[in-house]
């Protein structure tokens, strides 16, 4: 049981990532559905960089700078040319599945997976293995980790305690209202979305360079939108999203232990499909009528 | 006038995205002009090579028509790959475990694809109408879930004996016939730029379209004018799912004759370019399969001599329609059309 629990949490990690990276751009009025291909070019990016230099670190500034960069891309379409962003955010992911496989391939020579690259050192030295219990969960954990559970905290302070929080939660609301007050609805959009993409870089960034130790084909598999789905749930809350997302990670460690302890007795693509139906089935029941920041979605143009 | 306005946003995308993809060739070692010439010569080489382009854009085509249905009525049907699925396997069930008269059955078969594939895309119709939870989330919880099930159902109870996952063959009675002999040329790509056409008269002639339309356009001004908006969002989910359920009907029953565990991967993600990049209106999305088609062909065909990766294909297509986003940027460039400042 305890296994279960703490598999839950690390599966979580990507999930949160993402959630959060969502609620960054949202908040301040932009939608980022583009999370899954920020995470999958975070990914392959960092295994790059890491493979070129020998150096995890240099994958880390990558793949976050990466994901960063594709998130000024997207505020470019979407806020300064008042793009569908929903179209910019599906080109994006369409162009990052293909992009990466397609690099995989003409670079390395194969298709699947990359080489092994260098990992980011672990934050405990490997003997904390030996303690009982929990050893094992925390032999792995790097500081990617604790970002992950960190940065929930760290946004519900910003958002909610800081002056500059209130500003940003403003534009996406109402941005005529912040506008009018002299704060710059464009900046502020342009910055939140470029967070949020260096957010969801990180997660690519913890698939590669803390969990699995190579690049593999559409290793973001669906954890993007998932991240998104977790952010509906937390009802664009900080800390709400973190819980949403860490019952995702729970969902996806229940799958892997029931599979190993009952077999082929309940068919495997059930379990699979679990995070999914209970997402759908909390939307239809448990959660109420789901909004987010007024303005998300939609383009402002600008009255001065 | 108003149509070249409409098109220069696909044209100058689609022209970027290759320019773009010729520059990565260049630079990742392949030749770009030999990749064109083979790219070409993929569709247009022989007429075997050009029926496989056309059996290409069918289903892609009519799965387009399910995707611009839906955002006709400003809605985002982004699981139209569940529907597919689910529309495919429905279609090759009725086609080997019913016995019906030649005509008959392939019709049934059709019709069974699309009901089952409009009946997925009512879920999340549901969860917006009485939710309000967007349905860009729902389509793709949906889609997931119903992948993995089809892929249950044809692995284990529908799975017929032999090597491949995939159901029992059709009987002869469910299979759209053949148009050329000696090729796979099938019905169905005489039934999509059909379906188009219907599609166009519908939304652009009838009262449905019309609703369909005002909704889209603006959904509060449409109820003022006595538009109901949950009947309009069912209807138009409805229809795009059933569009798309019928694309993988056309696919079983055209070219398959069964259905493969993994019978489409990514039709469904592809056919939302192509509506895109086709402007969402019939006769735009006709032209813009024809030319995924041959997208699809060409890289096929360079897959095969000169070994570039097929992710080339992906690639090319989330690049174009990235660059559809900036329509806007290419109209004040082109036109000085004025609106949007930066």
């Amino acid at each position: 049981m305890i296994w279960v629990l703490i598999s839950a949490l690390q599966a979580a990690v990507p999930i949160i990532l993402a959630a959060e990276a969502g609620l960054i751009a949202e908040r301040s009025g932009v939608v980022n559905l583009a999370l899954e291909g920020m995470m999958l070019t975070g990914a392959f990016v960092s295994m790059l960089a890491a493979h070129v230099a020998q150096n995890a670190w240099m994958g880390l500034v990558a793949g976050v700078g990466v994901g960063a960069l594709l998130g000024l891309i997207h505020a470019y379409a979407s806020v300064t040319w008042s793009a569908d962003q929903i179209i910019s955010a599906t080109g994006i992911n369409v162009a990052a599945a293909g992009g990466t496989s397609f690099l995989l391939k003409a670079i390395f020579k194969q298709s699947g997976t990359s080489p092994a690259v260098p990992p980011i050192p672990k934050l405990f030295s490997s003997s904390v293995a030996l303690v009982p219990g929990v050893g094992g969960f925390l032999a792995n954990i790097t500081f990617i980790d604790v970002v992950a559970y960190a940065l929930p905290f760290l946004l519900l302070w910003f958002y909610y305690s800081t002056p500059l929080g209130l500003r940003v939660r403003s534009v996406g609301e109402k941005p005529e209202a912040s506008e009018s007050v002299g704060i710059s609805v464009v900046r502020v959009r342009y910055v939140s979305t470029a967070v949020s993409g260096a957010v969801a870089g990180l997660a690519g960034v913890y698939l590669v360079l803390s969990v699995l130790g190579f690049f593999q084909q559409d290793m973001s598999a669906g954890r993007g939108y998932l991240g998104l789905v977790a952010m509906i749930f937390g009802k664009w809350h900080p800390v709400g999203a973190l819980v949403a997302a860490v019952f995702f990670g729970l969902t996806d460690a229940l799958q892997m232990s029931l599979q190993l302890n009952m077999g082929s007795a309940i068919p495997r693509e059930l379990f699979l499909a679990m995070p999914y139906i209970m997402a759908l089935a909390a939307m239809a029941g448990f959660v109420g009528r789901a909004s987010g920041p007024e303005a998300a979605g939609k383009p402002y143009i600008s009255q001065r | 006038m108003r149509l070249m306005r409409k098109a220069i946003a696909p044209v100058i995308s689609l022209l970027l995205a290759l320019a773009i993809t010729g520059v990565i060739l260049w630079r990742t070692g392949y030749p770009p002009s030999a990749a064109g010439e083979v790219f070409i010569r993929g569709s247009f080489g022989s007429t075997l090579n050009f029926a496989e382009m056309l059996i290409k854009a069918t289903p892609l085509l009519v799965a387009a028509l399910g995707v611009s249905v839906a955002s006709t009525a400003g809605l985002l049907n982004i699981g139209v790959e569940g529907q597919i699925y689910v529309g495919g396997l429905a279609a090759a069930w009725v086609g080997f475990a019913v016995k019906l008269p030649p005509v008959v059955h392939v019709t049934v078969c059709l019709l069974a694809g699309a009901a089952v594939g409009g009946a997925l895309a009512l879920g999340p119709a549901w969860l917006k109408v009485r939710r309000g939870v967007n349905e860009v989330i729902t389509t793709l919880l949906t889609y997931y879930t119903a992948t993995l099930i089809v892929h249950y159902l044809v692995v284990n109870p529908l799975r017929a004996p032999g090597f491949t996952p995939a159901t029992p063959m059709i009987a002869k009675t469910a299979r759209l016939p053949l148009l050329v002999a000696d090729t796979r040329l099938h019905l169905g790509v005489l039934l999509a730029p059909a379906i188009a056409a219907a599609l166009w008269f519908v939304i652009y002639r009838t009262i449905w379209g019309f609703r369909l339309r005002s909704f889209g356009e603006n959904p509060i001004a449409a109820a003022y004018g006595g538009i109901s908006s949950s009947k309009t969002v069912y209807a138009a989910m409805f229809a795009s799912g059933a569009l798309a359920g019928a694309a993988g009907a056309i696919q079983v029953l055209g070219l398959d004759h069964r259905f493969f565990d993994s019978f489409a991967p990514g039709l469904g993600f592809d056919s939302i370019a192509v509506a895109l990049v086709g402007m969402s209106h019939p006769l735009g999305v006709v032209v813009s399969a024809l030319l995924f088609g041959v997208l699809r062909t060409g890289v096929l065909e360079m897959t095969v001599e000169l070994g570039t990766p097929k992710a080339l294909a992906l690639l090319v297509e989330g690049m174009a329609v990235l660059f559809l986003a900036f329509e806007r940027l290419y109209r004040r460039w082109l036109l000085r059309e004025g609106g949007v400042r930066p």
